[in-house]
C-alpha cells in the first residue's frame, strides 16, 4: 500500500501542475506582447490594403520581407507566414539587398530604413515601423505601441505613390493621415 | 495499472508545456480579433526595447493621463494616494506633500520629472514642494521597492518617475480652465506643431489658490505664552497656505535627438506654520527650478548595440522673502523680548549638471546586457541668511531685540556652500532563461565626494506561471545619501554630523498578477522591508546613524471591467511595522482605494473615489489619542458634448469627512485636511 500511495501522490501534484498550467486561455491573453501585437497589426493592414494588380498578379504568394534586429519581433512576423492573405499565402523572409521582391517591408530602426529604401523604390511594397517619425521619413504605416494600447498612422501620399489602396475601414481607425 | 502510472505524469508533463503561451499561439490568438479590438488591447511593453521605468522587472503601477483626467485630480498629490503602499502626508509647514512609500519617511522616495529627481542638496523633498499640477503629465510610473541600482540615492522604499506631455507624446493642441474652491484658478495650454522636421511640443499652466487655510486654535506658541505670561501667539487662528504656481515646458524632437526644458515656479508661496508649529502669516516665499535635458536614443547604434545617453543642466532656488517669522512679534524667552518675533530669512541656490551614457548589448543569445556610468556635479552655491536671533556671525549669541543680522559666508548660515560629486557604474542582464522565465541582475555602484562609495545589487526572476499568471521574485537593495542638512547645517533644532553614512535598506518582493478573466485582473505583491543605518538625532541632537527598521506588508490591487461602460478599480494595504524606535509611526498601516468609472453615456463619465486611511500610531511620549481613521471622497462628472469641447465638475472630499494629519503635540488637534470643495473646468481642443 504504501508503495502505491507515492506514484499517486505524484500522479495528483503533477496532474494539479497540469491542469493549473492549462487553464483554458482567455479569448485574448489579458496582456500580449508588443512584438505580437504589431505582428497581428501587419496581418491586418495587409487584409486592408489593395495591392495594384500589376504587384502581385504574377506571384503565387505575397513577400513580407523584415529588417529587424529584435529576436522576439522576427519570430512574431514569421509566425504569420504560411497564412492566406489576399487569396495568397503568405512568404515571411529576413530582408536583404538582394531580396526577391517584397510586397510588404517591415523594418524597425530608422537606420535600417534609411539603408534598405533605396532598394525597396522599384518594388512598391507596404512598408510598416514602429519606430516613431516612420511615417515622415517616408514610410506608408506608422504603429506606436502604448500600454493602453496601439495606434496607427497612414502617410496616403506614399501610398498613393507605390499604387496602393487603404480601405476606409482602415482609414477609419488611422490616429493620424499624413495626405 | 502500471501504464497508467507511467502515463499520467507524462500527460500532465505534455499538458503543462503545451499550455505554455509562445508567440505563435500568442500571434495566433491576435489575429482572431478585429482591428478595433486589437487597438483597445492592453500590451505588455517588454523589457528590453522600452527605455521606459515599466520595463523594470518591479513592482511597477502606471497612473496614465486618462486616469488623472477621469478622477478630476489637479495635482500630483491627489492622484498618487490612489497607488497602493503611498500615502501622501501633508506637511504642516507649506502643506507640502511628502510622499512615503510602505512607511519609510519620504526622504526615502525617489521623485524624478522626466528622470530628474526633484531632490535638493539641503532639504529631502524641496522647502516649497507643491507637488505638480496634472495638465502637463503624460503619465506617471511608479516603482514599489527598491530602484537604487538602477536610479542611485533616495530610491530605497519607492520611485516615482513623472513623464510630462513632450514632443510626439502631445495628441492634440488644447486649452483649459479651471475655478473652484479657496478662490483657486487656473489656466493651461498644450500645443504642438512641426519646424523644419522637428516635433515640437509647448506645454504651460498657471494657477492661483488662496488655500483652505485650516483653523488651528492652539498652535506652538501657545504653551510658551502660558509660561512667560505673554498673548502674542496668532491662535486661534487660520493656517494661510496660498500660493501661485508657473509651470512652463518645451520640447524638440527628431531622429534619435530629443530635448526637453521645464521651469517650475511658485511665488507668494504662504507657509502656515513654522516647522514648530507656530502660525506664521508673514512668510511669501519664492521659488523656481529650471531643467534642460538633451537625450540621444539609438537602438540600433551598431548591429548587437543600442546606445542612449544623457545631459542635463538644472538651477534650482528659494527665498522666505521677508520671513520666516519663527516666532510671533512680542516673543519672550530666557534672554529677552523681541519685539519683532524671530525672524529667519533664507535665500538659497543650487545647480547642478550631470552626465550618463550607457549601451545595450543584444549579441549573446538570450540576453540583453546593459552597462553604464555617468557623473554628476550639484553645487549648493548660494547661502544667504539673516537672523535676529541663534547664533551671530562671529560665534557670540545675539542680543534679544537686536536688528537682523547677516550671517551668510560663516559657519552659522544653514548650510554650506559647497558642491557634491557624485560618480556611478552599473551593469544590468536580462537573461531569458526559457520561454517563460526571466531574470533580471545588475548592481550599481555610486562614489560620493563628500562621503564615498555605495553598492547595490539587485535581482529579480520573472516566471510567466501561466496563461493567466505572472510570478515574480525580486531581491534589491538602496540607500539614501545623508543631506547637507544631516551633513553640515547647524540649526536651532540640530547639529550635523559630517561623519554620517548612507542610509541603507534591502527588500524582498513576490508578486503575484492573475487574469482570472478579460474582464478581471488581480495582483497581490507581499514584502519585507527593511532599513539599516537610518539618521536620527541623538540625546545631544547631533545627528548619527543610530537605527533600524523592518516592515512587512501585502498589497492587493483588482481591475474589474464590470459592463462595457463600468470600470471598477480598487487596492488594499496592510502593512505590520517591528517594534524598533525608529518604526513608522503616524503613518497608516491600512489603508485602501475604491474607484468606479461610469461611461453612461458616450459623452459622459461619471467618476466616484473613495479613499480610506486607517488609524495612525502616534509617536512615543505623544500623550493624545491615536489619529482616528477617516475616508474622503471625489467625485467627478464629465461631458464630452463635441471632439473639441469638454466640461467637467468635481467635488472633493463630498462628505465633508473631519480628516486629520499628523502633527507635532503642540498643535493639540493636529492638521485639519480640506474640507469638501468644489472645481469646475473647460477645455477647447484644436
Amino acid at each position: 500500500m504504501r508503495c502505491n500511495r507515492k506514484p499517486h501522490l505524484v500522479q495528483a501534484v503533477l496532474l494539479l501542475v497540469a491542469l493549473i498550467c492549462h487553464f483554458p486561455l482567455a479569448a485574448a491573453r489579458e496582456m500580449p506582447s508588443e512584438q505580437s501585437v504589431r505582428a497581428a497589426m501587419v496581418f491586418n493592414f495587409l487584409k486592408f490594403t489593395e495591392f495594384p494588380p500589376e504587384a502581385i498578379a504574377k506571384s503565387p504568394e505575397i513577400r513580407l520581407c523584415m529588417a529587424v534586429r529584435d529576436a522576439r519581433q522576427a519570430e512574431a512576423l514569421a509566425a504569420l507566414a504560411g497564412r492566406k492573405v489576399q487569396g495568397r499565402e503568405l512568404i515571411v523572409v529576413d530582408f536583404t539587398t538582394q531580396s526577391a521582391e517584397c510586397h510588404v517591408f517591415y523594418v524597425d530602426s530608422h537606420q535600417r530604413w534609411n539603408a534598405a529604401a533605396e532598394h525597396l523604390a522599384p518594388s512598391r511594397a507596404l512598408t510598416i515601423s514602429a519606430y516613431p517619425g516612420f511615417a515622415r521619413d517616408g514610410g506608408m504605416v506608422e504603429i506606436a505601441i502604448q500600454t493602453d494600447g496601439a495606434r496607427f498612422d497612414i502617410n496616403l501620399a506614399e501610398g498613393r505613390r507605390a499604387g496602393l489602396r487603404f480601405s476606409p475601414q482602415l482609414l477609419r481607425l488611422a490616429r493620424l493621415i499624413h495626405e | 495499472m502500471k501504464k497508467r502510472v507511467v502515463a499520467t505524469p507524462f500527460l500532465a508533463l505534455f499538458l503543462a508545456l503545451n499550455a505554455y503561451a509562445n508567440t505563435d499561439r500568442e500571434v495566433e490568438q491576435l489575429l482572431l480579433l478585429s482591428m478595433e479590438d486589437l487597438l483597445s488591447l492592453k500590451i505588455k511593453i517588454s523589457t528590453n526595447t522600452d527605455q521606459t521605468l515599466s520595463k523594470a522587472p518591479s513592482v511597477v503601477s502606471v497612473i496614465t493621463a486618462e486616469d488623472i483626467r477621469a478622477t478630476g485630480a489637479t495635482n500630483l498629490r491627489e492622484i498618487l494616494q490612489s497607488v497602493p503602499g503611498i500615502y501622501v502626508r501633508s506637511n504642516l509647514f507649506g502643506f507640502r506633500p511628502q510622499v512615503t512609500f510602505r512607511g519609510a519617511a519620504a526622504a526615502h522616495t525617489l521623485l524624478m520629472v522626466d528622470g530628474a529627481p526633484m531632490r535638493d542638496l539641503v532639504w529631502t523633498s524641496g522647502i516649497f514642494s507643491r507637488g505638480l499640477p496634472t495638465s502637463m503629465i503624460d503619465r506617471i510610473e511608479i516603482i514599489r521597492g527598491p530602484g537604487s541600482a538602477l536610479f542611485g540615492s533616495d530610491a530605497s522604499a519607492g520611485v516615482i518617475n513623472v513623464i510630462t506631455k513632450a514632443a510626439g507624446r502631445i495628441e492634440q493642441s488644447e486649452a483649459g480652465l479651471r475655478v473652484g474652491s479657496f478662490d483657486t484658478q487656473s489656466v493651461w495650454g498644450q500645443h504642438k506643431a512641426t519646424w523644419n522636421g522637428f516635433d515640437i511640443g509647448v506645454t504651460a499652466d498657471l494657477s492661483h489658490t488662496d488655500g483652505y487655510n485650516p483653523f488651528i486654535p492652539v498652535d506652538g506658541q501657545t504653551a510658551k505664552d502660558d509660561a512667560f505670561g505673554t498673548q502674542v501667539s496668532y491662535a486661534p487662528g487660520n493656517a494661510r497656505y496660498g500660493w501661485n504656481g508657473q509651470d512652463f515646458r518645451f520640447s524638440a524632437s527628431k531622429d534619435n535627438w530629443r530635448l526637453l526644458a521645464g521651469y517650475a515656479g511658485h511665488s507668494d508661496l504662504e507657509i502656515g506654520l513654522t516647522g514648530a508649529g507656530v502660525l506664521d502669516p508673514l512668510t511669501q516665499g519664492r521659488d523656481s527650478r529650471t531643467d534642460i535635458a538633451l537625450f540621444y536614443n539609438n537602438e540600433a547604434f551598431e548591429p548587437d548595440w543600442g546606445v542612449n545617453a544623457e545631459l542635463r543642466y538644472y538651477h534650482l532656488d528659494y527665498t522666505s522673502g521677508d520671513g520666516f517669522q519663527e516666532r510671533p512679534p512680542g516673543y519672550v524667552n530666557a534672554t529677552g523680548t523681541y519685539p519683532d518675533g524671530l525672524i529667519n530669512q533664507m535665500r538659497s541656490a543650487e545647480r547642478g549638471f550631470s552626465f550618463e551614457a550607457s549601451g545595450l548589448y543584444s549579441g549573446i543569445k538570450q540576453h540583453a546586457i546593459r552597462l553604464g556610468g555617468g557623473y554628476s556635479l550639484k553645487d549648493l552655491y548660494r547661502v544667504e541668511q539673516f537672523i535676529n536671533f541663534g547664533t551671530g556671525p562671529n560665534g557670540s549669541p545675539l542680543p534679544a531685540g537686536g536688528p537682523l543680522v547677516d550671517v551668510s559666508d560663516t559657519p552659522y548660515a544653514f548650510a554650506p556652500e559647497k558642491a557634491r560629486r557624485i560618480s556611478h557604474l552599473f551593469v544590468q542582464d536580462i537573461w531569458t532563461l526559457s520561454q517563460d522565465w526571466e531574470l533580471t541582475a545588475g548592481a550599481r555602484y555610486d562614489h560620493y565626494s563628500d562621503f564615498g562609495g555605495t553598492l547595490n545589487p539587485r535581482v529579480a526572476l520573472v516566471w510567466q506561471s501561466t496563461d493567466r499568471l505572472t510570478t515574480k521574485l525580486m531581491y534589491g537593495q538602496a540607500f539614501r545619501a545623508p543631506s547637507y542638512l544631516e551633513l553640515y547645517a547647524q540649526t536651532a533644532a540640530n547639529i550635523p554630523n559630517p561623519d554620517l553614512t548612507p542610509e541603507r535598506s534591502n527588500t524582498w518582493d513576490l508578486s503575484l498578477t492573475y487574469a482570472a478573466s478579460k474582464e478581471l485582473r488581480l495582483g497581490l505583491d507581499l514584502y519585507q522591508f527593511r532599513q539599516t543605518n537610518l539618521i536620527a538625532p541623538d540625546a545631544t541632537n547631533q545627528f548619527q546613524n543610530a537605527g533600524d527598521r523592518t516592515s512587512r506588508g501585502v498589497e492587493l490591487e483588482m481591475q474589474w471591467q464590470a459592463t462595457k461602460t463600468l470600470r471598477v478599480a480598487g487596492n488594499l494595504t496592510q502593512s505590520k511595522e517591528d517594534d524598533s524606535p525608529f518604526r513608522s509611526v503616524s503613518l497608516p498601516e491600512r489603508k485602501a482605494y475604491l474607484r468606479m468609472d461610469w461611461k453612461f453615456d458616450p459623452k459622459w463619465n461619471w467618476n466616484i473615489q473613495a479613499n480610506w486611511i486607517g488609524e495612525r500610531e502616534l509617536p512615543l511620549g505623544d500623550p493624545r489619542a491615536p489619529l482616528k481613521a477617516f475616508t474622503l471622497m471625489d467625485t467627478t462628472l464629465r461631458y464630452v458634448p463635441h471632439a473639441d469641447w469638454e466640461f467637467a465638475a468635481s467635488i472633493r472630499n463630498l462628505f465633508d469627512a473631519d480628516a486629520r494629519e499628523y502633527t507635532s503635540s503642540s498643535i493639540t488637534g493636529n492638521l485639519p485636511l480640506p474640507g469638501r470643495s468644489f472645481y469646475a473646468e473647460m477645455k477647447y481642443k484644436f
